[in-house]
């Protein structure tokens, strides 16, 4: 079944259908709220939330790109999952996500403990910077920077115009340029920015 | 602020420099650019370090999910139950998603049914439309047994009366000793406790006990007894009964109610 198919079933209710949906989109969908909440926790909560909420909406999807769309209700869902932590202020920093396979790996030659120490330190870095940006700036940043999307499929995802998204994309690299720059001891050498 | 020997403001292509790493400038603003990098090394550097942060984040690989964000196939009652939740299989689903279809769709018609039962019942309650008689009549609530009793001197002392011209009440037996033919007779009040007890003795005579002359008192010989029916007058019957079908309709209305306002509650929680 292609994706329309799968879409189709899905509004006549086939669970089935949903799920093979929800299999293609879930690590995108992960990802980006792992970026925007910079909690692994609280970014699966807010995809299950995401993909609850478009089985349930589901009906109402009136075609076009179902990959921004689901997208679009998962940032709505990191959006909500920001609010409640922004009362209780409850993330923190150890709950990032700091496995090796989240960070940077450009080297083919076996990984020195120091070496991995600084990945480690890097993939650190690069969440808090991240979490350091706002809301709009992250999510434009992390869907065109780290997710690859076109700036027409971002416009759509954060239901913004073309020049926003440039505009903030442009403010959101260069806050994170100078956050990295505070930091430049503990990135790469190749990275180093000055 | 900076300007370039041409007179472009840094800052203006410093706005222009993301596009131009990700290759979307048109033809000529990225001459512009081009131009001006060549002769700013400020820009230059903005440049080079925005470059370098991309590339940075784009070397951030893609995570793999914790657990499946698949939703589980509903069961009965139509039921579906997220499965991603890490918790131990099967997870209770949201109770909005299995109320919410098809199965409740009585709710709101019955509790308006409910609701207009009951306030037509009140209504007609208020304006004694139920009612069978206005007080004296038949019915359920009016009480009738026999007693033998001579109607001549008990009945006649117990029914009260108001005669026309004369202050206050007084008892038939009295009006008529006084003579007087014209009278209004009184509801009796009702008795919730026998004052005065009569008894059947063994030698046929009536007689009285009170509770504070527990003495028996010959009232009247039994053999000149009839049949009298007294009527416990008061409240008109309305010969079914009216408060408890009131009350049990109430309590119906008042249970779905609750129940509709926590359907409400827990699927605007959900939605939210």
């Amino acid at each position: 079944m292609d994706e329309q198919e799968l879409i189709s079933q899905s509004k006549k209710g086939n669970v089935e259908a949903f799920n093979l949906l929800v299999e293609q989109y879930q690590r995108m969908a992960y990802n980006l709220a792992l970026r925007m909440l910079g909690d692994a926790e609280a970014a699966a909560d807010a995809s299950q939330d995401a993909f609850l909420s478009a089985y349930k909406a589901i009906g109402k999807f009136r075609g076009g790109s179902f990959k921004s769309w689901i997208l679009r209700i998962t940032a709505n869902s990191c959006h909500d999952k920001q609010r409640v932590a922004w009362r209780t202020r409850t993330v923190s920093l150890d709950n990032m996500l700091l496995g090796p396979d989240d960070l940077p790996d450009n080297s083919d030659d076996i990984e020195s403990p120091e070496d991995y120490a600084l990945r480690r330190e890097l993939g650190k870095l690069i969440n808090e910077g991240l979490t350091h940006l706002p809301a709009d700036q992250r999510l434009v940043v992390i869907l065109s920077d780290i997710q690859g999307l076109s700036y027409e499929e971002v416009a759509k995802v954060a239901g913004c115009s073309l020049g926003t998204v440039k505009s903030r994309l442009n403010r959101g690299r260069t806050r994170m340029r100078d956050f990295l720059m505070q930091n430049e001891e503990l990135l790469p050498r190749k990275f180093r920015l000055k | 602020m900076f300007r370039s020997k041409r007179g472009i403001p840094c800052q203006k292509i410093q706005g222009m420099l993301s596009e131009y790493i990700d290759s979307k400038l048109n033809k000529a603003d990225k001459g512009i650019v081009e131009a001006h990098l060549e002769v700013c090394d400020t820009c230059s550097r903005e440049l080079e370090s925005l470059r370098m942060t991309v590339q940075l984040l784009h070397s951030v690989p893609e995570i793999s999910v914790p657990r499946p964000f698949t939703v589980a196939v509903p069961r009965r009652e139509s039921v579906f139950v997220p499965s991603g939740l890490g918790l131990p299989r099967p997870v209770t689903a949201p109770a909005t998603i299995a109320l919410r279809p098809t199965s409740l769709r009585w709710l709101h018609p019955a509790t308006a049914v409910a609701a207009i039962v009951l306030m037509l019942l009140l209504v007609g309650d208020f304006v004694h439309v139920f009612e069978n008689g206005s007080g004296d009549g038949g019915g359920e609530a009016t009480s009738t047994y026999s007693e033998s009793v001579n109607p001549t001197v008990a009945a006649e002392q117990q029914t009260m009366v108001e005669v026309p011209g004369v202050m206050g009440q007084m008892s038939l037996a009295t009006a008529k000793s006084a003579g007087y033919t014209k009278y209004d007779v009184l509801p009796a009040t009702p008795v919730t406790e026998p004052l005065v007890q009569l008894l059947l003795s063994p030698e046929g005579q009536l007689v009285s006990i009170t509770a504070d002359q527990p003495v028996p008192r010959v009232v009247e010989s039994a053999d000149s007894s009839q049949d009298m029916t007294i009527s416990q007058p008061g409240e008109a019957g309305v010969g079914w009964p009216l408060r408890q079908i009131e009350i049990a309709l109430g309590a119906v209305v008042f249970i779905l109610l609750v129940f509709i306002i926590l359907l409400r509650r827990r699927r605007g929680r959900e939605l939210a």
